[in-house]
């Protein structure tokens, strides 16, 4: 699953340490769902579609 | 101060604790005279009070980064562990089954020995296995009927 959760946290002036504290996990997590390394839960998809204010979808794109 | 120290650091020095205690008891068992029965009961307490201390210590530094991405690496962690110990406990006793126990002997000893005794145990986890995944199942509506079926 492709995301675009560095783009959106360039738009935001965001580290990754400062989003992970945001969504309240760690920073190795943001990292691996940035490398695509892991695929969030739907919770926590949500939490960050909805921390940028965006839809899932244009987050998270669903394909290999 | 605050000390801070990784989970994984924290199970490497119970296990070496634990390797320690062993060392202990091995040489109570070899010297079997005073004062070994003292120093192994200290050996064992100071032993279990430190993993304990350690133990807490790790899971409360762990605790400020605990996410699911952490309980994903935890649960398949566990779930491998499992696996491997599983297979490599079966094969060790089958292995000093048939290099210690003469069968010729008297197989009822052999049966109910503790070697046995061990192999029944590992059985026993399989169980357990199955009845934790037959709980989990259940409680994340593995068992529920499907509406369009009543």
């Amino acid at each position: 699953m492709k995301n675009r959760i560095k783009v959106f946290r360039a738009m935001h002036d965001l580290t990754q340490e400062g989003l992970a504290k945001e969504l309240g996990v760690t920073r190795q997590t943001i990292l691996a769902i940035e490398k695509g390394k892991y695929d969030p839960s739907l919770d926590l998809a949500f939490k960050i579609a909805r921390y940028f204010e965006v839809t899932i979808e244009e987050v998270f794109t669903y394909g290999e | 101060m605050k000390i801070r120290i990784s989970r994984n650091i924290s199970y490497i020095i119970v296990a070496f604790i634990a390797l320690i205690e062993i060392g202990v008891i091995w040489w109570a068992a070899d010297y079997n005279r005073p004062p070994a029965m003292e120093v192994t009961s200290l050996a064992l307490t100071i032993g279990i009070v430190t993993a304990y201390f350690l133990m807490d210590l790790g899971r409360k530094t762990e605790l400020g980064g605990r996410d699911e991405r952490v309980e994903l690496v935890n649960s398949k962690s566990a779930l491998r562990t499992l696996q491997i110990f599983w297979i490599m406990s079966f094969s060790i006793l089958l292995g000093s089954i048939v290099r210690f126990i003469d069968f010729s002997r008297d197989i009822r000893r052999a049966i109910f020995g503790p070697i046995f005794g061990q192999l029944i145990m590992l059985v026993g986890v399989i169980l357990l296995f199955v009845a934790f995944r037959i709980y989990y199942n259940n409680k994340y509506g593995g068992y529920d009927t499907d509406e369009e079926s009543d």
